[in-house]
């Protein structure tokens, strides 16, 4: 049986901007259930621009 | 003395970003690079160039590899190691996750409840005048009263207030962001540098290093937490590889949030009371719609951003639109120039509250990218306690004579002076 991963945010700590996989990126064509590591590598936060490598994963 | 790596340049606009014309009518200029086909400037008072198309900014500010900080943001070449804005990744990505630890969005909301306190008690102690130069009574004092309460140094004590102090100390060092180093050289050989200025600056240092120095011992005593101010977080807050920031590092952050962090907020805030108080029509709708405080907050940074731009230097060779860049040429990306590129604002020169708020947010004024300020959220807070308090306690809120621009720091736009007036009740 396959068993979806849990959807996760992501903290941008630039600017504290929430990417959350539930949500997605709807007005960038990121649907609901993305996953932070299949965004794009060239991904920046829409933000304030900093790159993938400024998100951290958001403890609970 | 290094050798000169900018030229004029036939169809490059000259312009000297020290001078008068600049400094009043910057925001003719700025339209007249973005209508004249060739948003590129070369200076003539510093050795360097200016961008003001947003997308060029944009796509330099992306990438960073090619386009560094290591040499600071200002004109000249900064020699001593620096923080945050004077850093590339990796070393910068190191710093603001510690930065990011200690300045997290839970910490700045939990500030709210004592800024609102510290605004309303100011406006209590003017209130009943019906008029004060609210720059001088509201502006300055609550980004620094917000900086060293996050810094865990009294603002005022037994040796008095250091309002004055702080404030020699950023127009003494901001000031002289555009400057070239000859100048300044010749400046102090002159003897015409302003020593209470220079005094100023070396004060707040030795108030940073004896703060630093306290932070550690009450740390080891137990009378301080890693959380009772940023310093002891800065202190105990390990990075990436489990090391600490050194001293030097330390001291260098509480100098660049003291500047950074108070300076361009404090233009901020008189720059939305004023432009609300000279456009009536908008005023009229932020008064029967709040909703509206954070559009109006981002609307005047986009038309009026406090910081005019900052410096990047090339990693090598390149081309920037017509021009021709030698390795490390500096090169000021101007985010108040961006801010009325028409390509990306419709009517750029015009303030309204009708704009989409998602929209307006692709201003310069906090930078973009790694370099994004880190401070911007609080800044926004502070925005709108203030606007909030305002609008609350002073009605018929309006100008009361001219206000007076600050020329003092041509990286910066603002003002000095900031008259207003209310109905006492």
């Amino acid at each position: 049986m396959v068993v979806a991963a849990a959807a996760r945010k992501w903290v941008c700590f630039s600017c504290f901007f929430v990417y959350d996989e539930a949500e997605g990126l709807p007005d960038q064509d990121i649907p609901p259930g993305t996953r932070f590591e299949d965004l794009a590598d060239d991904w920046v936060c829409p933000d304030c621009g900093s790159p993938k490598s400024y998100f951290e994963l958001q403890e609970d | 003395m290094m050798q000169k790596k900018t030229c004029p340049m036939e169809g490059v606009m000259e312009v000297d970003f020290n001078a008068e014309p600049f400094l009043t009518d910057f925001k003719q200029i700025y339209q007249q690079l973005h209508s004249g086909g060739c948003p590129y400037a070369h200076s003539t008072s510093g050795d360097h160039y200016a961008v003001a198309s947003h997308p060029q900014i944009i796509s330099m500010l992306k990438n960073y590899d090619m386009w560094k900080s290591k040499y600071g943001p200002g004109l000249n070449y900064q020699e001593q190691e620096g923080v945050l804005v004077s850093v590339d990744p990796p070393e910068h990505t190191f710093e603001v996750k510690i930065v990011a630890s200690a300045f997290s969005m839970e910490y700045f909301r939990s500030l709210i409840p004592e800024m609102q306190t510290f605004v309303d008690e100011q406006i209590d102690g003017f209130y009943a005048d019906g008029q004060v130069d609210v720059h001088r009574a509201l502006s300055i004092p609550l980004p620094l009263f917000v900086i060293f309460r996050m810094l865990g140094i009294p603002l005022q004590d037994e040796t008095g207030d250091k309002t004055d102090l702080v404030r020699e100390m950023i127009i003494g060092s901001v000031g002289l962001m555009l400057t070239p180093t000859e100048e300044v050289m010749r400046q102090m050989a002159a003897g015409s540098v302003d020593e209470a200025r220079m005094r100023a600056i070396a004060g707040t240092q030795q108030m940073f290093i004896d703060h630093l120095a306290d932070c550690k011992k009450k740390l080891a005593s137990g009378e301080y937490q890693n959380d009772t101010n940023i310093v002891c977080r800065f202190l105990t807050t390990p990075g990436p590889d489990g090391t600490y920031l050194t001293d030097e590092k330390i001291l260098g952050f509480c100098g660049f949030l003291l500047t950074a962090g108070s300076a361009t907020t404090t233009i901020m805030l008189s720059n939305i009371i004023y432009r609300l108080l000279t456009e009536p029509e908008e005023f009229a709708k932020l008064q029967e719609n709040p909703d509206l405080i954070p559009l109006a907050i981002e609307e005047t940074l986009r038309l009026d951003a406090p910081v005019q731009g900052l410096f990047r230097t090339n990693d090598h060779e390149t081309e920037l639109g017509p021009i021709h860049l030698q390795q490390d040429t500096k090169v000021m990306l101007l985010w108040a120039g961006g801010n009325l590129d028409p390509k990306v604002f419709e009517d750029p020169q015009k303030f309204s509250l009708d704009r989409d708020l998602n929209k307006v947010r692709r201003h310069l004024a906090f930078g973009y990218g790694t370099h994004f300020c880190r401070g911007a959220p609080l800044a926004r807070l502070e925005g709108d306690i203030f606007l909030r308090a305002l609008l609350r306690r002073l009605p018929n809120l309006r100008l009361n004579g001219p206000a007076v621009l600050d020329k003092r720091m041509p990286v910066l736009q603002g003002f000095r002076e900031l008259p207003i007036a209310w109905d006492v009740a």
